[in-house]
């Protein structure tokens, strides 16, 4: 294998396998990036592949081919020689089998990198031909994600709640990500689009994801090829091709726990509660996180108190002409839910100080957000 | 408070807040901590109720934000923390403590793990409020009832010999006698509807091909030197199918029976003392017993123990025929002096 290849082109692509090559696996091969020169001088590309055998992501460069050829290197060691390059074109020349030589034009310096033949890299999985396929605006995809991975369980031994689950639903797509703690979900309408799909899509898949969108966020109308196919799913962006082996579990029944209708509505500005939350909390016990928030007419107390530090009290002017109720919650969860949001104001559902509380953007309702009260 | 106890507040749905299950006997923690989790969940939807730690590896600032966390749509949250013992420090035992004294009545947290270190305030609050649920390793007598029970409950009755001998062939483990309960229900069947009883047949045909007169023969036959008789019981007895394994576990089983009785007896204690010491029963065994001990000194059974083990180790690992190895081990049992 012999090429040419732009540095920050390169250096990019690495940097963005990283999260998914797996270094602690039994496989060490898998620590590896897949280099594949395919084409001729002019007209060549470089494939990067990488995969931890759940999440795999390929993605081709252009690049200057004078031998096609196929090695497997070090991702972490690729990454850091390319970064010790100097700007401009690097070529690539695999010697020896599969010794790789990284040179820089123009200058002296070298590295040489010990490989594995590529042969011995896993194939990585490719959709069936026909697979039903969609189209999807980054930005909406973006917008799913933000708004709910963070309710996702990192509890990795609970398959079913370390995920979120994206449904395709008529002319509607859908997140929803739970941790038994909290629930987020978001629809959006895609009008013009329907389809049928059920995906649950783990944790480190959607970490990479929403990586992948940042970086193709800049682009205008950038959209993603999303395409089932057995138990992959694969994201298609531009020269990007992520896949992910979907989690064989069920998603618990989340409609069931979304209150259908509560009692009492407290409307406050979304910077103001966070704020007040983020300060009380900073005096909430260790032990539980959690603060106390008595809302009477038109004002919200905020109340936090722990053996070891005190306590913590913040007051804010909200909207609320209810019976006066007092609720405990772990703050973080709040936050968490007020912190995605970009509207003015928030909407604060509450039935009982036993019950579970429902956030939702005031002027928006394709997000809601449900948070198990606490005992305090 | 008892395995029963805790399984039956399951029952009653008259759960505590708080569990402590520790001890060696994992079959029955399991049974307790299945009893607590389907009393604490029932027909709620588990995913939204349910929390699982393992100590050492979460936060204890996370299984106490979870425990004070209400159920969403159900009576009860159900938090379970693995491993107690990986907690080393007193710090995460305490904040326990200092949970159970207050703990929110609306989750059941169940704590499991081998051991719980009895200085720890957590040990003392378990004792005062009995929670703490011990599951020891239960004495031969009481796995042979527990076997007589099981085997009742899935509807196959079993003599008590059946079930000694059961318990003599598995060992004490429940995990296993479950295991070798359900085994022999299988086998034995049913008749009209009815389970067929479980019999010594049974026992011997599913749990292993050697009878324990054949092994005690054998031991008698190697404790008087009688390297021939145990050469020709060897032959009759060994099943080249499992390479002779069942057969020496059953051998060491026996002689570390006879072991307890032998130190017994040589302490001064009487045949009946003995007898107890080593969980022999009825009086006809422990004559056999004192009559086995005249032979066969406990000094020389420890060293059997030790070719035993040597042999158990080649078994598994040489690739010399299994009764080439159990011959060879016989001439050195017959060989033993002290």
């Amino acid at each position: 294998m012999d090429l040419t290849v732009a540095k920050k082109d390169l250096l990019r692509f690495v940097t963005r396998v990283q999260g998914v090559v797996e270094r602690k696996s039994t496989m060490p091969v898998l620590s590896n990036v897949l280099l594949t020169a395919a084409g001729e001088a002019g007209s060549g590309s470089l494939r990067l592949s990488a995969t931890d055998m759940y999440l795999a992501i390929q993605g081709n460069l252009n690049a200057d081919v004078k031998q096609p050829g196929t090695v497997a290197v070090s991702a972490r060691d690729l990454l850091e020689r390319i970064k010790m390059m100097p700007e401009g074109p690097i070529q690539i020349v695999t010697t020896d089998g599969a010794n790789t030589v990284i040179r820089a034009a123009g200058s002296a310096r070298r590295f040489t990198l010990r490989g594995l033949p590529g042969e011995d890299f896993p194939p990585l999985p490719v959709p069936a031909s026909g697979a039903p396929s969609l189209a999807l605006e980054v930005s909406t995809l973006q917008q799913l994600m933000g708004t709910t991975y963070y309710a996702v369980s990192t509890d990795e031994t609970r398959a079913d709640l370390n995920s979120a689950l994206f449904e395709w639903d008529g002319e509607c797509v859908r997140m929803v990500a739970t941790d038994g703690h909290r629930l987020a979900k978001t629809e959006l309408r895609v009008p013009g689009r329907t389809a049928t799909a059920t995906m649950l899509i783990p944790l480190k898949a959607i970490n990479e994801l929403r990586r992948l969108c940042d970086e193709l966020a800049a682009e205008k109308d950038a959209t993603v090829q999303i395409t089932q196919s057995g138990s992959n799913a694969f994201f298609q962006a531009g020269t990007t091709t992520f896949s992910v082996r979907l989690v064989d579990a069920h998603f618990p029944p989340y409609a069931q726990v979304i209150p259908q209708q509560s009692n009492k509505r407290m409307r406050a500005s979304r910077v103001a509660l966070a704020d007040a939350l983020r300060a009380v909390s900073i005096a909430a016990s260790e032990r539980t996180g959690g603060v106390k928030l008595s809302v009477t007419a038109n004002e919200v107390r905020i109340t936090s108190e722990s053996a070891e530090s005190g306590d913590g009290f913040d007051q804010l002017p909200v909207e609320y002409s209810g019976e006066p109720i007092q609720i405990g919650f772990n703050a973080r969860y709040f936050l968490d839910v007020l912190n995605v949001l970009d509207e003015d104001e928030v909407d604060i559902l509450l039935s009982g100080e036993l019950d579970p509380s429902v956030i939702k953007p005031a002027s928006d309702r394709n997000f809601i957000a449900v948070v198990m009260p606490m005992r305090i | 408070m008892t395995p029963e106890a805790a399984i039956e507040d399951a029952h009653r749905g008259a759960l505590k807040p708080v569990y402590v299950v520790t001890g060696d006997e994992r079959f029955v923690a399991n049974e307790v901590l299945g009893a607590l989790r389907h009393a604490a969940i029932g027909t709620a939807i588990a995913a939204f109720n349910e929390d699982k730690f393992t100590a050492g590896e979460s936060d204890i600032k996370r299984v106490l934000g979870a425990c004070r966390t209400l159920p969403m749509m159900a009576a009860r949250r159900f938090v379970h923390v693995r491993s107690i013992d990986r907690w080393d420090g007193a710090e995460a035992l305490d904040e326990l403590a200092a949970y159970a004294e207050s703990a929110n009545e609306s989750t059941c947290l169940v704590i499991t793990g081998e051991k719980l270190d009895g200085r720890r305030k957590l040990a003392a609050i378990g004792k005062k409020r009995d929670f703490h649920v011990l599951c020891n390793t239960l004495d031969d007598r009481a796995v042979a009832k527990w076997i007589a029970a099981r085997s009742q409950t899935l509807g196959h009755a079993v003599d008590p010999e059946a079930a000694e001998l059961i318990c003599q062939l598995v060992g004490p483990t429940l995990g296993f006698v479950n295991d070798a309960i359900e085994r022999l229900a299988l086998y034995v069947g049913e008749d009209n509807g009815k389970g067929r009883p479980i019999t010594e047949e049974a026992i011997v045909e599913c749990i292993v091909r050697v009878r324990t007169a054949d092994v005690w023969a054998l031991v008698d036959a190697a404790g008087q030197r009688n390297l021939a008789g145990a050469l020709a019981l060897l032959a009759d007895v060994y099943d080249p199918r499992d390479r002779g394994l069942p057969l020496l576990g059953a051998l060491a089983w026996s002689v570390r029976q006879f072991l307890k009785f032998a130190i017994a007896l040589e302490s001064g204690q009487s045949a009946d003392v003995a007898g107890r010491a080593a969980n022999v029963f009825p009086s006809s065994k422990v004559r056999d017993f004192a009559q086995r001990a005249k032979m066969l000194r406990a000094r020389e059974a420890e060293q059997w123990l030790v070719v035993l083990a040597e042999t158990d180790a080649a078994l598994k690992s040489s690739r010399r025929p299994a009764d080439a190895i159990l011959e060879d081990s016989l001439v050195r049992l017959c060989r033993q002096r002290t």
